[in-house]
């Protein structure tokens, strides 16, 4: 309590003079005092940190120590973060040898193709749902519009996998219209001819998403100045041009921004759904190495138990994501002068 | 002509109404085309749940085949009635004798509370830390930041959950995953525009750092807490993944309902192919297992969705 006391006052004191001298000597704070000081100082800030470093020291970090085992010879049954025996990079080389059901390079390729869906139609929607609910002028309608498209959001991955293999299940609706232009009918998710997968999880990632996404663009069209619009209208634009020259220049900020964000989750984020999707007999088309490892951890889905394949897969993923951020950072900070690290 | 001189005019020559409406045939052309797609576009959205909904009473032997009297494939607009012309509950019995979907939603309940109660006490304390003006500062937003950038992926987290002898048991899908470092960082961002003013004179009142913490900072940052918290709801809700690695089928009574959407569903799926001489209500229960798990997140939607869409926005330019 006393020292409670006394940090208090210490802090109270720090502030006054901060008040004082900030404007001179804002920059040389730091300097000021030294470490120990701080400490003294803010020592009940560091206890009260206790928990959210302990959260991440146990969740993350010890994990980040533990890709390590993708160098170990891990045992499937009794997994112990270390105490393997060191095969070096025998993992990596049975991963990309072996086949679990289908093969790590396609799984790779997969990845890298249902990512770029991801990335550029799936990206592309939102913003246009924003810019077309947006010129709507009836609020009842926009208002309409907006909740309708959000609402799949909150419908569970689970669910909403179990309504798309209904639908394109062998009675299934759009199994029915894809028959009408001479696809093949039955079951879609049993086609392993490449585009079909790939499109049935595109388009199930807009149908969820897409709403949700959007409510930022739709608030950054929001905040144009109206005034624009309407010197532009005065000036004889056409409501195509002012969406073209006014509309998109004004919210590309935001574009760039949700999209470097995007293009640094993009090999991460979402990939459960094909878990939830897939069937052994498309493995070779819809597996993703997310999927790969989600199989080789659990054994479920035609694989068994791999953990030394599986922490070897891990670790490839983590790697090929931090290389994403990195450079989404990096395009971020060279478009727009904000970056997130 | 100043802009205000050049706006009465063209309010006098087009009408004061539409400014950047217009009136010509053309535009309203284009309002009824963007209203079409809108219109196409939300029915996409509504009827894959319309068609479960509908489907989920009907008569299961035409369901299956598409080929009944009353209904002949496609999209399931009102519901297909049986040969002596009564909808069919035995889906819904099915799933309620059963059992497990009651469970299910008492698992996933207390799953959500415990979980967002713990991720909240980790995203207040951390975040209130991180905005504070310490020389610590940099290493602990580092800190926390660093883990968005690289994860250890599935197997490591998994050694070290059941290394804690987590498995199997509901702190496995309690703890890991209940916060993110987005969460704690969107905190302490929300923390840090709280006036220094404000906390100075809490300061001189003699409030310690866990009284400013709860009673002046966090009152003032409510609106986006309000919006971890329901995104926090939302993501555990909805998640299924660290149930199904953490919590083997020897614990399926601890299993959260999107597991047992997932198990419930399988079986029905099975129904046909196995050729099972379970009675046809278990057809019925892909669609009744939907209509159970979704229908109570969609009816407490339009307020998550009301206090989310007014913060998402302050998020993202703070965040």
């Amino acid at each position: 309590m006393s020292n409670d006391t006394k940090a208090a006052a210490a802090a109270e004191a720090e502030g006054t003079a901060e008040a004082v001298q900030q404007p001179k000597t804002g920059q040389r704070k730091g300097d000021k005092h030294g470490w120990t000081k701080d400490f003294k100082l803010n020592w009940i800030l560091y206890v009260i940190f206790i928990p959210c470093a302990v959260y991440f020291l146990i969740f993350n970090y010890i994990p980040m120590i533990g890709v390590l085992m993708a160098f170990q010879d891990v045992d499937s049954t009794n997994i112990s973060l270390f105490g393997g025996d060191w095969i070096g990079w025998a993992n990596f080389e049975r991963l990309f040898t072996t086949s679990v059901g289908s093969n790590f390079w396609l799984a790779i390729r997969n990845t890298v193709v249902i990512s770029l869906l991801n990335i550029t139609i799936g990206f592309a929607v939102p913003i246009l749902l924003a810019i077309l609910v947006s010129e709507v002028r009836n609020k009842g309608f926009r208002r309409f519009i907006q909740t309708v498209t959000y609402m799949p959001y909150f419908v569970s991955a689970v669910v909403v996998c179990q309504i798309v293999k209904e639908l394109v299940g062998d009675e299934g609706v759009i199994t029915a219209i894809c028959g009408w232009f001479g696809y093949t009918e039955g079951n879609l998710l049993a086609q392993a001819d490449p585009p079909t997968f790939w499109l049935i999880y595109m388009f199930t990632d807009i149908w969820q998403n897409a709403g949700y996404s959007s409510i930022i663009f739709v608030a950054a069209i929001h905040a144009i100045d109206t005034s624009l619009y309407e010197a532009a209208a005065m000036d004889g634009a056409t409501r195509w041009q002012r969406t073209w020259k006014i509309t998109i220049p004004s919210i590309l900020p935001t574009i760039v921004m949700m999209f470097t964000v995007k293009m640094g989750t993009m090999i991460t984020a979402g990939f459960d759904k094909v878990v939830l999707l897939y069937n052994t007999g498309i493995f070779d088309v819809a597996d993703t190495i997310y999927s790969y490892t989600y199989r080789l951890t659990t054994g479920q889905l035609g694989a068994t138990a791999d953990f030394g394949l599986a922490a070897a897969s891990g670790l490839f993923q983590s790697v090929i994501s931090v290389a994403l951020l990195l450079s989404s950072n990096y395009l971020s900070r060279a478009l727009t002068k904000t970056s997130l690290f | 002509m100043t802009y205000q001189e050049r706006k009465q005019q063209y309010k006098r020559i087009h009408g004061s109404g539409g400014m950047v409406a217009g009136k010509s045939a053309g535009d309203i052309a284009v309002t009824c085309v963007i209203w079409a797609i809108l219109f196409i576009i939300a029915f996409i959205c509504l009827v894959p749940l319309w068609h479960v909904f509908m489907a989920s009473f009907s008569d299961p032997r035409q369901i299956a085949f598409g080929m009944g009297d009353s209904y002949k494939g496609g999209i399931v607009w009102w519901p297909v009635a049986t040969s002596d012309g009564a909808l069919d509950f035995g889906g819904y019995e099915y799933i309620f004798e059963d059992g497990s979907i009651l469970r299910g939603y008492l698992n996933t309940i207390l799953y959500v509370v415990c979980s967002v109660a713990i991720g909240m006490v980790i995203n207040i304390t951390g975040g209130y830390v991180i905005s504070r003006k310490t020389k610590w500062k940099p290493f602990l937003t580092l800190y926390v930041m660093f883990t968005s950038m690289f994860n250890g992926g599935l197997i490591p987290t998994y050694a070290v959950v059941r290394g804690l002898g987590m498995t199997d048991t509901p702190l496995s899908v309690i703890i890991p995953g209940c916060t993110l470092s987005f969460f704690v960082i969107m905190l302490s961002n929300a923390f840090a525009t709280v006036p220094e003013s404000t906390v100075e004179s809490a300061k001189l009142d003699g409030a310690g750092h866990l009284r400013i913490m709860w009673q002046i900072v966090l009152p003032q940052a409510m609106p986006l807490a309000t919006v971890v918290i329901l995104n926090s709801v939302i993501l555990q809700w909805n998640s299924w993944m660290n149930a199904s690695i953490y919590l083997s089928s020897s614990v399926s009574d601890l299993w959260p309902l999107q597991l047992i959407v997932r198990e419930l569903s399988s079986r029905s799926e099975n129904f046909l192919a196995a050729g099972s001489s379970a009675a046809w209500s278990l057809y019925l229960v892909r669609y009744t297992v939907i209509v159970a798990s979704t229908l109570p997140m969609l009816i407490v939607f339009p307020f998550f969705q009301k206090k989310m869409e007014s913060n998402v926005v302050v998020g993202a330019v703070k965040g």
